[in-house]
């Protein structure tokens, strides 16, 4: 017992005089050692929580992103067509039959198509748009395509997500932001879009003050190698900003939830201050709720160690970016917590906002990637009105460093106090995935539906993508759609 | 003892202190639906204060951004100062932040955490 303390207290001290991040190399779940083995999915090598089991419904999708359910509650699988690295394939509206074989409804090559939701005999699409800018497309059974928003801000790190159908006749989808933090960078740059759309920001909802906070890197778009950029927030790549600039809100917007009509319209600002709304569900109670990826430390303004959140979403309210973090203002934030290990002092970007954002319904693990999600409505899967989400996994080291793999899992989570726990996570010594650890389990979940009875959660697997010295890379026909079933239904 | 050998022995200390610490080899082995016994007040109100502000970083008591909690043998005293002085990248959480009893409450939670492992280990070996 003595040397059980001895060893806690130097355990303290060692981590007191260093950091365990100071010392020890990026241990990222994406992070895998070429090449990667043929994908062969096993339910056994997933724990699943006691009392249900997990079903393996289909394989060999490509980069499946989404899923949805018809009149006769067939599984509608959405083909993303997009990875991060840059492999654009075709994105595809594919119908999983009973014998398993898979009918496509819809093809299209303005991807990432990030997610679907039928309802009335229409599917509802969201075309991501890193192409031609994103689209709220409504299909109809017919195939009839129509067109209900356009042109939204999708060039950059973050793509138009979502969608969910309101009661209320309105499409709710989110807009992710430009960059990381608000500065273009050569992150930008290494990423692909800068190349693509040197001129392209992010875009305030509202009117903006700017602090006149200038970040100085290097000018990837100019052939002289000591060329030098000075960029400002809300502004393209070198073009510096001034303290009291005003940047016009207009709409749409960067990281924002907004709206249109079932019947396409003007589309409206629901609620904005996000970075990557990505998931977006009515929950029982007839409130919406969005899930919501944090900074990376990466860029001309990196952001260390904040959650991935949970928001339930006010009408008419900000919720923090560029300039809050968990709920905090970063540049006042206790003991400087937000900013990254030899890194600059993180300084406000705007002096004019709406009042200070609500604290998050629940904290993700910092870079765990919440995604889709869904809410439990049927007392035979158990659970209900609780959170079911799925954590795509981190994509370290491109986005920082861990210490462990992060996500890769399912978690369900209490909205009412935020606490949270596996649901689905791979079995072995870390939550890590299948192509990591080398077993048949989950790879990148990154959606989660229940079917239209509500006994059976389905989890959509975007499959292998793994990031190598820095280079991103997705391989195709390695998603998988699972199905996680309560012991005693069908 | 010598003062070289006692250098020795505390770099050698240290160093396996160092591996105790950020060895990410060592991190919980995932069992979905093991989660702690909750029978109080205090634990109930420990975990909700972890997932508020330590859940993010060592998910589960696992690892993830920062070394895992779960498997160290570190006692209740040992994991309050950590709280409290925050070393290295981990911020440091005040009273303003966190009251004597709120870090009481995480330290518990921190503990059933431990445990709950320690049982899902059993479970599993024992299939």
């Amino acid at each position: 017992m003595q040397h059980a303390k001895l060893l806690g207290y130097l355990t303290l001290f060692a981590l007191g005089g260093a950091g365990c991040l100071a010392i020890v190399s990026s241990q990222g779940g994406g992070e895998a050692e070429l090449p990667i083995e043929p994908r062969a999915p096993n339910p056994r090598d997933v724990a699943v929580q006691p009392g249900y089991r997990l079903e393996v419904v289909a394989k060999d999708l490509t980069y499946p992103s989404g899923i949805t359910f018809d009149d006769q509650g067939r599984a509608v699988v959405l083909e993303a067509g997009y990875a991060y690295g840059e492999d654009f394939a075709t994105g595809r509206l594919v119908r999983i039959e009973a014998d398993g074989k898979k009918t496509v409804l819809a093809q299209g090559k303005n991807v990432p198509w990030t997610g679907v939701q039928y309802q009335g005999g229409d599917f509802y699409l969201v075309e991501g748009g890193t192409v031609e800018g994103g689209r709220i497309v409504k299909i109809g059974q017919d195939g009839k395509r129509t067109v209900l928003a356009e042109n939204l801000p999708s060039f950059g790190d973050h793509h138009t997500n979502g969608p969910a159908v309101g009661d209320d006749g309105y499409v709710y989808f989110g807009q992710g932001t430009a960059t990381n933090s608000g500065v273009v960078g050569e992150d930008n740059w290494e990423f692909g879009w800068l190349k693509r759309h040197p001129a392209f920001h992010d875009i305030p909802c509202k009117d903006v003050t700017l602090t006149g906070e200038n970040f100085t890197t290097d000018n990837p778009l100019t052939e002289d190698e000591d060329d030098e950029a000075v960029t400002g927030a809300f502004l393209p790549f070198a073009a510096a900003s001034t303290k009291g600039q005003v940047i016009k809100g207009q709409v749409p917007c960067s990281g924002a939830v907004m709206r249109v009509s079932k019947d396409g319209g003007p589309v409206e600002l629901v609620a904005w201050g996000f970075r990557n709304p990505f998931g977006l569900r009515f929950a029982p109670n007839g409130k919406l709720y969005v899930t919501d990826n944090g900074y990376d430390t990466r860029g001309s303004r990196p952001v260390f160690g904040n959650a991935d959140w949970l928001w339930e979403v006010e009408k008419g309210r900000w919720y923090g970016w560029p300039d809050f973090a968990d709920g905090h203002r970063m540049d006042t934030a206790s003991d400087n917590r937000y900013t990254p290990m030899f890194g600059d002092h993180i300084r406000s970007l705007v002096t004019t906002m709406d009042a200070p954002p609500p604290a998050p319904t629940a904290l993700f693990p910092v870079h765990s990637s919440a995604t889709g999600l869904d809410f439990s409505r049927n007392a035979k899967f158990g659970f209900e009105g609780q959170a079911f989400v799925a954590l795509f996994g981190d994509m370290a080291a491109n986005v920082g460093k861990v210490l462990n793999p992060v996500g890769y899992s399912v978690v369900r989570v209490d909205p009412k106090t935020g606490v949270m726990y596996d649901f689905a996570v791979n079995k072995g010594h870390r939550s890590e995935p299948a192509s990591k650890n080398e077993g048949g389990g989950l790879e990148r979940p990154v959606d989660v539906k229940f079917d239209p009875a509500g006994e059976k959660l389905y989890i959509v697997d975007y499959g292998t993508l793994v990031v190598d010295d820095d280079v991103t890379q997705g391989y195709r026909r390695t998603g998988v759609l699972w199905r996680i079933v309560p012991d005693g239904v069908k | 003892m010598n003062k070289m050998h006692i250098v020795l022995v505390a770099a050698g200390a240290t160093a396996v202190a160092l591996g105790v610490a950020c060895g990410s080899q060592q991190s919980s082995p995932p069992v979905a639906g093991a989660e702690p016994k909750l029978d109080t007040a205090e634990l109930k109100h420990g975990e909700a204060l972890f997932m508020r502000n330590c859940n993010q970083c060592h998910p589960g008591g696992a690892g993830g951004l920062g070394p895992a909690l779960n498997n160290k043998p570190a006692p209740k005293g040992a994991i309050a100062l950590v709280i409290r002085t925050g070393p290295g990248q981990m911020p440091r959480f005040s009273h303003d932040d966190l009251s004597a009893d709120d870090v009481d409450a995480i330290t518990d939670y921190v503990v059933a955490l431990r445990n709950a492992k320690s049982d899902a280990e059993e479970m599993a070996a024992a299939k």
